[in-house]
């Protein structure tokens, strides 16, 4: 796997007003997330877990600091060049799904392609290929209300790798599902970490899903509690946990 | 590039597929405005097939003549033709004036024969004429012979009728006059006592076919032979008015013999050609030969046409358009709507990489595709539409009109409604492109985005341009004047959609509630939309202000000219020739049953000798233009002419001042009536007259209000000394002095005297006095109408006038005159109404949480529903209010400048357009509002 850097993020800071209050949301975040990282970001409400992932995601712009997506530094960018950046180098997973629901899932995933300006890919081709590889093929033509959740949101994770963008970040990607969905779906993300080399970065508050990543970020308060790769024997001892799950032997304990 | 086009088109398609409710008000919006164009221009072309379908017809030949009052220069040369026999003269008196009514001597047909058989048209034309017993003016004052028909058998009588004596074996020269039972004119009118009556005389008398009747002035009985609707005699209701008002029938020439006491007054001449094509060339060269005709052939006829039908048509179009321009507000409320619902979908696209300009394209194209789909309805509504009022059409231009489906409307409501959806959906797409994309993680702090100040600005002028542009390919003329015209509507909409926020503003917080919950939250969901709100009223306002300005002035100007003629003392006004004949005429009313009062008024007319104001100045009438002069008075105001002109106006000053001083104080006619009630007219200075003030030891006089006058400071108690004129045998006059105390002077026309104004009591008359005029205002029942005229007949030189005739025309007139723009006014109404009705759905939609959390905590569905037709039934009466309320100021304004007291102003009617108003918001809110008052809460509250 190539080491380049992805996300490199440089002292952040982010504040802004709420109602009359000024709200410190980062306090100087500094990080590097290499090309096939697989990473969570966890943490309490307030932590700022999503003012994190909107300045990674270009979709906001920090107050201090420097964040560069795939050695191109975006903290000063206008929105013009910044909607380019999400276009074609990041693609969004969100817990919503945000699927535009008056097209086809198809539709859905062309739809980056077709205000890409590089034009990489076919719009349709890509989109076939994208989606039945997330086991789609049958449900090229069906409208998000016509799907369920887990395929809804496998259609946001083909959607948002149209343009074969280096980083994918998810926004609590399984928060709206149950279980087994969201088994699909982690795996689905697995699936396009290993064989497309993408980077992950999932935030999440369900440890369940903290527990499958390779490197788990905690944030509290705006600042990184504790950064730690977890090892090949914690993930594979998470993944027999969860198999006795799913097969009745071990029972979730609930509330 | 194609991919992109498709994709907008596409999703556009289906966004609007998805939102119905949405859609289906917006397109009304703009359906309601295009229909409103293709409608008033199918009607105008239709109206123009008409006028255009056989103008020979219309013209009843190729060239009419008729023969009209000289002006000062042609008097000479009237006289002579009436020297030579060519022309017979007729005097007339009216109230002390008088006048001469021409019209071709007997001898005269044979002069015109022998000049077309001598002429380059020999054997080329031939000519007939109408041969009436009555003319206009008799028609007017519904006296004279031939004007009332009476029914034999039952007595019923038809006043005030306009007769067409004709030679029914040639007349009319083109088309045919027809009765209702399908028979042609030569057919029914076999002999002199036959005639046909028009079908609006037929209805008022219940006359049949087969039924004797009399008409005044003639010896004979007369049989109807047939009823001719009007629409077939009468070609030009503009200029046959009083026979469309009024009524008419139809006689052969011969029956003109009929009326022994009254000459045929021979005028209205139409020529038919062998070969039409000259009749150019014939109207030219008979206009030179006859100076007196007045002509008009078919090639003017089509340009006199035309110009009407191009001012109707640009009048229709404007009107369409600012209808239009109405219902584009709903695109607007609509579009804002789309792009608030969905400013989580544009984050979506942001984020994905969809640019802020492609966001605009996105809109934009749904914008573009309501103005297409909602012109198409428009057009259909169109068509439908001028069936409605093709019917109103008919009735205002007494004529048929062939409905027709034309292209040239339907493109042009295609292109304007298209143009002005897009144009006006524009400013909220510039809002969409303004959205965060950071909202896509903080939903719930996404705020409604705002296009930039610099970006609303030149789209706002982007707007003007562009309907300026339409307005001038409309109404031709320059950019600039569009331009200007254009601008300072949107400036005038502007302030007053401020205006009408701020009210909104007011009236939310101020207006108590009076402990009603359903109020309070009406009043605050009102002022939490006020932007909306005053959009809304804004389309409201204009619809019931045209409306309710033409509504209020047609009333105003009928009550005024009602309390002027009932001022008068009366409801008929007697005119008299001498005194003798006042003694019958008062003796005719003292023994007659029905007659509840009348008073006598001799006009008099008197030179001044002498004034003494209250300083003891002495003026004489020679000395008084002096003395004028040297006030200086400050001429142009006085009578209202802006300082601006004053240039203009100082070199007329002095001859138009001794002009006015002598006929209103040096040289006045005055009244001279029996004061038997103390006078109630608006004094400028002093006071009225009173029962007691005819024995007064010095007679008192009130003059009527001139701004000379004034200045000369005329006032109360200074004595003015005139010679009363007489007229006397051989045109001799003699005069008598009398001093006189001025009583007052009194405002404007408004007084006890229907003439001059300048009254005085009959006391003050040396009884030596002949006067000039006499009138007698008699008050008498309805009833006792018909005798009164039939017993004044038989005195000579006497005539009634009923004031009652005067409203019933100007009533008649303002009504076919305000017909047409009220239609039209009613239609911007109309759109203001689906506009409301565009907001309340636009509400409700964003109000449904809100609608299914009160249900859900136990309001019933009728209250729900309720509170929503209270805010709307709110804006509507402040719509109302301002609306009426400026139509309202204008016609107070007009009504003080008039004189007339404010009982003359229509309230009631007001009242009523405001309840219209009222009642239009709170049916258009209905229809929004009451199926979302009946959603399920939990449905709203899951899916929400």
């Amino acid at each position: 796997m190539t080491q380049e850097i992805v996300v490199h993020a440089k002292d952040l800071k982010k504040e802004f007003m709420s109602g009359e209050v000024q709200v410190q949301a980062l306090r100087g975040i500094s990080l590097e997330i290499r090309r096939g990282e697989f990473v969570g970001i966890i943490g309490p409400s307030g932590s700022g877990k999503s003012t994190l992932m909107g300045l990674i995601g270009g979709l906001d712009t920090p107050s201090s600091g420097t964040i560069a997506i795939d050695g191109v530094d975006i903290s000063a960018m206008n929105e013009r060049p910044l909607t380019s950046i999400r276009n074609e180098k990041i693609g969004f997973v969100f817990q919503s799904f945000n699927l535009i629901p008056t097209l086809t899932a198809l539709e859905n995933v062309a739809l980056p392609i077709q205000f890409s300006k590089n034009k990489q890919f076919n719009p349709t081709q890509r989109a076939k290929e994208l989606l039945t590889l997330f086991g789609l093929g049958d449900r090229m033509d069906h409208r998000p209300t016509q799907l369920s959740g887990g395929q809804q949101q496998r259609v946001a994770i083909a959607r948002a790798l149209s343009n074969n963008p280096p980083l994918l970040l998810g926004d609590e990607p399984t928060g709206n599902l149950d279980t087994k969905s969201s088994d699909v779906v982690m795996n689905a993300l697995r699936e396009v970490q290993a064989t497309m080399n993408t980077t992950v970065v999932l935030v999440t508050h369900d440890m369940d899903i903290a527990s499958q990543v390779d490197r788990l970020i905690t944030l509290v308060d705006g600042e990184i509690a504790t950064d730690d790769p977890r090892s090949t024997a914690q993930r594979q001892a998470v993944a027999a946990l969860r198999e006795k799950r799913a097969t009745g032997e071990l029972r979730a304990i609930e509330g | 590039m194609f991919s992109q086009l498709k994709f907008y088109l596409s999703h556009s398609f289906n966004d609007l597929r998805v939102n119905k409710r949405l859609t289906f008000f917006a397109l009304l919006s703009i359906a309601a405005g295009v229909a409103a164009i293709v409608s008033l221009q199918t009607l105008s072309l239709m109206i123009g097939d008409t006028l255009e379908q056989n103008l020979q017809e219309t013209n009843r030949g190729d060239v009419s003549a008729n023969i009209s009052d000289p002006s000062e220069e042609e008097e000479e040369l009237y006289a002579q033709f009436v020297e030579s026999g060519m022309l017979a003269t007729e005097e007339v008196s009216f109230f002390g004036q008088t006048g001469t009514v021409y019209s071709m001597a007997p001898e005269g047909i044979n002069t015109l024969q022998a000049w077309v058989d001598e002429s380059d048209f020999a054997g080329e034309v031939e000519f007939t004429y109408l041969a009436p017993v009555s003319s206009e003016f008799d028609v007017l004052i519904g006296s004279g012979s031939g004007t009332t028909i009476t029914v034999q058998e039952t007595g019923d009588q038809a006043p005030q009728l306009s007769s067409y004596f004709v030679d029914p074996a040639v007349y009319p020269y083109y088309g045919e006059i027809t009765t209702v039972d399908g028979q042609l004119l030569a057919d029914v009118l076999q002999a002199p006592t036959d005639i046909v009556i028009g079908d609006n005389v037929a209805e008022v008398i219940d006359v049949a076919v087969g039924d004797q009747v009399l008409i005044n002035g003639a010896s004979e009985a007369f049989t109807v032979r047939g009823i001719v609707a009007i629409e077939e005699a009468v070609q030009n209701p503009l200029a046959d008015i009083f026979a469309g008002l009024f009524g008419f029938y139809i006689a052969p020439r011969e029956a003109a013999s009929l009326f022994e006491s009254v000459e045929p007054r021979l005028d209205n001449f139409y020529f038919k050609l062998n070969d039409p094509s000259r009749a150019q060339e014939f109207e030219d060269a008979l206009s030179e030969e006859f100076g007196f005709f007045s002509t008009t052939s078919t090639e003017d006829l089509r340009e006199t046409n035309e110009a009407l039908v191009e001012q109707i048509s640009q009048l229709s179009t404007v009107m369409g358009l600012i209808s239009l321009l109405i219902g584009s507000i709903g695109i607007i409320n609509t579009m804002q709507v789309i792009v608030r619902r969905r400013m989580l979908e544009v984050a979506v696209l942001k984020t994905i990489g969809m640019q802020g300009n492609q966001i605009t394209v996105l809109f934009l194209t749904e914008a573009f595709l309501l103005g297409i789909f909602g012109s198409l309805v428009g057009i259909l509504l169109g068509w439908a539409g001028t069936f409605a009022i093709k019917g109103a059409a008919e009735a205002i231009f007494t004529t048929t009109l062939s409905f027709r489906i034309a292209p040239a409307p339907a493109i042009n409501g295609f292109v304007v409604g298209v143009i002005v959806a897009t144009v006006f959906g524009f400013l909220p797409t510039l809002a969409a492109a303004q959205v965060r994309p950071g909202i896509v993680i903080r939903p719930q702090e996404g705020v409604a985005p705002r296009a930039g100040r610099l970006q609303t600005l030149a789209v706002i002028a982007l707007i003007i341009v562009v309907i300026s542009l339409i307005a001038q390919t409309i109404l031709g003329g320059t950019f600039l004047t569009a331009l200007q015209i254009v601008g300072g509507a949107f400036l005038a909409a502007g302030i007053l959609y401020v205006i009408l926020w701020v009210i909104i503003w007011v009236v939310g917080r101020v207006f108590p509630s009076f402990g009603m919950v359903d109020l309070k939250v009406s009043l605050r969901q009102m002022l939490a939309a006020k932007g909306r709100g005053a959009s809304t009223l804004l389309a409201l306002v204009v619809g019931v202000f045209s409306l309710s300005t033409i509504t209020l002035f047609a009333d105003a100007i009928n009550n005024v000219l009602t309390e002027v003629l009932e001022g008068s003392g009366g409801n008929v006004l007697i005119s008299v020739q001498s005194e003798s004949q006042l003694a019958e005429v008062e003796a005719l009313l003292a023994g007659m049953d029905g007659v509840n009062s009348y008073t006598v008024a001799l006009g008099y007319q008197m030179e001044l000798v002498e004034w003494e104001d209250s300083e003891g100045n002495i003026y004489t009438a020679e000395s008084l233009p002096e003395y004028v002069e040297s006030l200086d008075i400050n001429f142009p105001p006085a009578f209202g002419i802006p300082e601006e002109d004053l240039d203009e106006w100082e070199e007329e000053k002095s001859e138009i001042q001794q002009e006015i001083i002598g006929s209103s104080f040096i040289n006045v006619a005055v009244e001279a009536l029996e004061i038997t009630e103390e006078g109630d007219a608006t004094m400028l200075i002093g006071r009225d007259l009173r029962p007691e003030d005819e024995n007064a030891e010095v007679p008192l006089i009130v003059y009527a209000e001139d701004p000379i006058i004034i200045e000369l400071g005329l006032s109360e108690g200074d004595r003015v000394t005139y010679n009363v004129v007489s007229q006397g045998a051989f045109g001799l006059s003699s005069s008598e002095e009398v001093t006189f105390e001025v009583a007052g002077i009194a405002a404007s026309s408004v007084s006890l005297s229907f003439n001059s104004g300048t009254y005085i009591p009959a006391s003050a008359i040396p009884e030596s006095a002949s006067p000039a005029s006499i009138s007698v205002f008699a008050d008498v029942t309805d009833e006792q109408l018909p005798m009164l005229r039939r017993e004044l007949a038989e005195i000579p030189g006497t005539f009634a006038i009923e004031t009652a005739i005067f409203t019933r025309l100007i009533t008649s007139l303002l009504g076919t005159f305000t017909a047409f723009p009220s239609l039209v006014a009613a239609l911007g109404l109309i759109v203001g109404g689906v506009v409301i009705a565009n907001s309340v759905a636009l509400a409700t939609m964003e109000r449904r949480n809100e609608i299914a959390v009160m249900k859900a905590v136990g309001l019933q569905r009728e209250r729900v529903l309720g509170m929503i037709l209270l805010e709307n039934g709110i804006l509507g009466f402040i719509g109302g209010l301002i609306g009426v309320g400026i139509g309202l100021v204008a016609v107070i304004i007009f009504a003080q400048s008039a004189g007339v007291p404010l009982d003359a102003v229509p309230w009631l009617r007001a009242f009523g357009l405001m309840m219209l108003c009222v009642g239009v918001a709170i049916f258009a809110a209905i229809t929004s509002a009451w199926s979302a008052s009946g959603e399920k809460p939990l449905t709203v509250l899951r899916y929400e």
